[in-house]
């Protein structure tokens, strides 16, 4: 069962990383600093998670994806919420694409 | 609330036990609401997995252990592709660590929300707790090196709360940070696990839907949905991009450090995310920081 074995492995990498910070962490109180910069990462995190990956989000077509993301944004800024722009941009990508395979 | 009329300490016990189940199932609640989205998103994007998987092989067992111990998107289509290519187990499951690393990031983030909130059980222990956990940091030499720990009132958790962190830890992704940390002003244990498990069942549900009847689907829809985890994103992200304009030029920095970063090749694509996130803030803390105390 070498593929078992392979997910037993890719189980505890991945547990590792996760868990490590809730270990650490507890039982300490934080400088300043350190706290201002943590509040960062959730906008760098969404920054770098987004960029550049969604171009190739639909593979060979970079502008549909960005047709996509462009659909969520303004959904999401006008309208709100996350499940109607997820869907929204879902939809806008699926129609496009059918209407290239034409 | 007819508990409230009895008197007595009995009666108050009980109160305070109706109290705070209720305050639990609220946070419960709230996950649960919160996390819909992802389960959504979640149960799109595992759906090629599924089908991959049912493509290179796998068994579906094997494929359903995959989401369901491993839980990491990008990881489990990426050994799909590398056990494709005859790539060893080993060396499957380093670059999977490699991957990973970046959730040692977003659970240092999680876990310092969690800490500042205190102990979920009572708000004003958790500033009493904190104060003994300062005083004992300033005299370390007072402490008996034959009893050091369980002498001092620690700030950590019960038992049962322990264990949540222990459980939620296993549910760190991107997703689940992103929606955690922006959500909510309070983020306890309870409703960090209830948005997990709610986005975990998404992404299980779609690992056996993919493998049973992805191939049904038609190309269009399978192609669509490499969308729906950037359209979250771009959705989570919006709302803060209204907010301030701090978080416009910090996401738009990483991402474009993230840009510059995989054009030079110089890392893997692991280490450029991690990078791009980390190095990012700090120059945000530093900039912004700066501009604070002027």
């Amino acid at each position: 069962m070498p593929v078992l074995l392979l997910i037993a492995g890719m189980a505890v990498v991945t547990y590792i990383p996760r868990l490590l910070p809730f270990l650490l962490l507890t039982g300490r109180t934080l400088p300043p600093a350190f706290k201002r910069f943590l509040a960062f990462i959730p906008y760098t995190a969404l920054g770098a998670l987004i960029i550049p990956g969604v171009i190739e989000a639909i593979p060979g077509h970079p502008w549909i994806s960005l047709a996509g993301l462009t659909t969520a944004v303004v959904i999401a800024w006008f309208r709100g919420g996350l499940i109607l722009p997820v869907v929204t941009a879902v939809g806008t990508v699926f129609l496009l694409l059918a209407w290239l395979g034409r | 609330m007819k508990t409230k009329n009895r008197a007595g300490q009995e009666g108050e016990k009980t109160i305070r036990l109706v109290e705070l189940r209720e305050k639990n199932r609220q946070e419960v609640r709230e996950g649960i609401r919160r996390g819909l989205p992802v389960l959504i998103g979640y149960f799109s994007a595992s759906i090629p997995f599924g089908l991959l998987a049912k493509a290179g092989g796998i068994s579906l067992l094997d494929t359903f252990l995959f989401s369901v111990l491993v839980f990491a998107g990008a990881s489990q289509f990426m050994a799909l592709n590398l056990l494709q290519a005859g790539v060893a187990a080993g060396e499957i499951i380093l670059a999977t660590f490699l991957v990973n690393c970046r959730h040692l990031v977003m659970s240092t983030v999680l876990a310092a929300r969690l800490r500042e909130n205190g102990p979920e059980k009572a708000g004003e222990k958790a500033e009493n707790t904190r104060e003994v956990d300062r005083s004992g940091k300033t005299e370390p030499g007072r402490l008996e090196p034959g009893r050091p720990e369980p002498e001092r009132p620690r700030p950590e958790r019960p038992g049962p709360g322990k264990l949540l962190t222990f459980l939620a830890a296993f549910g760190v992704t991107d997703e689940t940070f992103a929606l955690a940390v922006t959500g909510k002003e309070r983020l306890t244990p309870l409703f960090l696990l209830s948005l997990e498990v709610t986005a975990y069942s998404g992404w299980l549900a779609g690992t056996i839907t993919g493998f049973l009847l992805g191939a049904a689907l038609p190309a269009e829809a399978r192609a669509g949905m490499g969308i729906a985890l950037y359209a979250m994103f771009a959705a989570i992200l919006t709302p803060e991009l209204k907010k301030s304009r701090s978080a416009l030029f910090l996401a738009a920095g990483a991402g474009i450090f993230h840009t510059l970063l995989g054009r030079l090749r110089l890392f893997s694509s692991g280490w450029n995310l991690i990078l791009a996130i980390v190095l990012t803030a700090v120059a945000g803390s530093y900039f912004y920081g700066e501009k604070k105390e002027e």
